[in-house]
């Protein structure tokens, strides 16, 4: 089903349009339904270690009418990787067609609209765009991997209200088995969660809240609620983001993470990045305290090359980071 | 010296472009906040009426003024804001070619927006938010 789902995408790209702005993808001939996708490959220097990854090779398509519109996207994951350590050399693939996302939307009215299907958890800065040209960084915050499940199978709620301000109400809903199971930092069959979101000007805050339980035959903890709070700021130059998320299990083991990044745009192409992140996991009992230093730069906007160095309290950890992606 | 300063003031008001954004007929009233969400196709619904609004290309002057005015976005952040959304499955607004075009078409489709130089609005569209090159 999802190499047909694959093979379609690829088919109706062959209907684009002549004009084509790259990062925007293409219209299929005049209807409401366009073609898209990214890919990022990747170096990254631990220890000893080497790796070279062909990572992300992901295809979507949407399209829609001012009512009712979809998106399914399609994606190999870590499609080849190369390790090279102390001499010694080694290679893995996973040719595995994941879904990523797959969702319908309907607007009730105005302000209420409704999405169901899976998609990404709409929380915190981070994880609605989780993809790696349209970040500043390779890598992510740790609060976006130990805090909140970052895809949810299920219905997503949304309520928006204009003013001064945008203010967005999201509730979230899973109690089923997820689309594609292998794909989600956390296993669940149930995420309950609530989402406050508030842009003025340009400053961003958002306040989520939720509760998830791993999947019945998961040995371990099993149910999780959750907190975060995020901060952003974003100006022509300069971006400030900031997060603070908390999770505790029913066990008692409790995950805090916590980070400032700061973002400067020297020119539209350089731009150079400083984050301080600290995390505690009483789950696998490792805490860690780092600095991550970075330099991006984008020839044209859909176009990243990106190296970073991150210098952990835990020394074993540091590591030198460089990718390249594009969004098409 | 005070008249010839006068005179320069005064030409010089004569000389700045004014500028309107402007929607059908039917388009209820919007605040600038309200605008610049309808531009960014965050705010797609208003008051039962689907919103549609129209951009010039991107090389043109008063798009540019238009998105120093109202939108406080430079190039390169739209170009970032709507790779994200591209991503998230949302498109950004449609472009015609000349402020003629765009004002036929706000003046035929209902929820229709988009901006125009002062002297080319006609009575078949409302004047939404004017403001003047500083």
């Amino acid at each position: 089903m999802k190499y047909l789902l694959l093979i379609l995408i690829f088919l109706f790209s062959l209907y684009a349009q002549e004009e084509y702005t790259l990062g925007e993808g293409y219209q299929v001939g005049e209807l409401p339904m366009y073609v898209g996708g990214y890919f990022s490959l990747d170096y990254r220097k631990k220890d000893e270690q080497s790796r070279y990854r062909l990572d992300d090779i992901a295809l979507l398509s949407y399209g829609g009418n001012d009512t009712i519109s979809y998106l399914v996207e399609l994606e190999f994951k870590e499609y080849y990787v190369h390790y090279n350590e102390d001499n010694i050399s080694w290679s893995t693939t996973d040719r595995r067609l994941y879904l990523e996302r797959l969702y319908f939307d309907y607007v009730f009215n105005d302000e209420t609209q409704i999405r169901l299907g899976k998609f990404n958890s709409p929380i915190g800065l981070w994880n609605l765009v989780p993809i790696n040209v349209l970040r500043e960084t390779t890598s992510n915050p740790i609060s976006t991997e130990i805090i909140f499940p970052q895809y949810t199978t299920g219905v997503n709620l949304n309520y928006t209200r204009f003013d001064e301000g945008e203010f967005r109400l999201d509730l979230i809903l899973q109690n089923n088995t997820p689309l594609d199971d292998e794909y989600n930092n956390y296993d669940i069959d149930k995420h309950y969660a609530l989402g406050l979101n508030y842009e003025i000007n340009d400053f961003t805050y958002i306040f989520n809240t939720g509760y998830f339980a791993k999947r019945e035959d998961y040995i371990g903890p099993h149910d999780f609620a959750y907190a975060q709070l995020s901060l952003g700021y974003e100006s022509e130059q300069f971006e400030l983001l900031s997060e603070f998320g908390l999770q505790q299990s029913n066990e008692g083991d409790m995950n805090l993470a916590a980070y400032v990044q700061g973002v400067y745009r020297f020119t539209p192409e350089h731009i150079g990045i400083l984050r301080l992140e600290s995390y505690k996991d009483e789950l696998t009992g490792l805490n860690d305290s780092f600095a991550v230093v970075g330099y991006t730069y984008r020839p044209l906007y859909p176009i990243a090359l990106k190296s970073e160095y991150q210098q952990h309290n835990r020394n074993s950890e540091n590591k030198f980071i460089f990718s390249f992606s594009v969004l098409f | 010296m005070k008249t010839l300063l006068l005179f320069f003031l005064l030409f010089g008001a004569m000389q700045a472009q004014e500028y309107a954004v402007i929607g059908s007929k039917r388009t209820p009233e919007l605040s600038p906040a309200q605008i610049k969400a309808v531009f960014l196709k965050k705010l797609t619904h208003y008051q039962g009426l689907h919103l549609v609004p129209i951009n010039l290309p991107a090389s043109s002057e008063l798009r540019k003024k238009f998105e120093k005015e109202l939108l406080h976005m430079n190039f390169i952040r739209l170009k970032s804001y709507w790779s994200k959304q591209h991503y998230l499955g949302n498109r950004p607004p449609l472009s015609l070619k000349s402020q003629e075009s765009a004002l036929l078409f706000v003046a035929k489709v209902q929820g229709a927006i988009t901006y125009v130089n002062i002297e080319n609005i006609t009575k078949d569209v409302k004047i939404l938010y004017r403001w003047r090159d500083e």
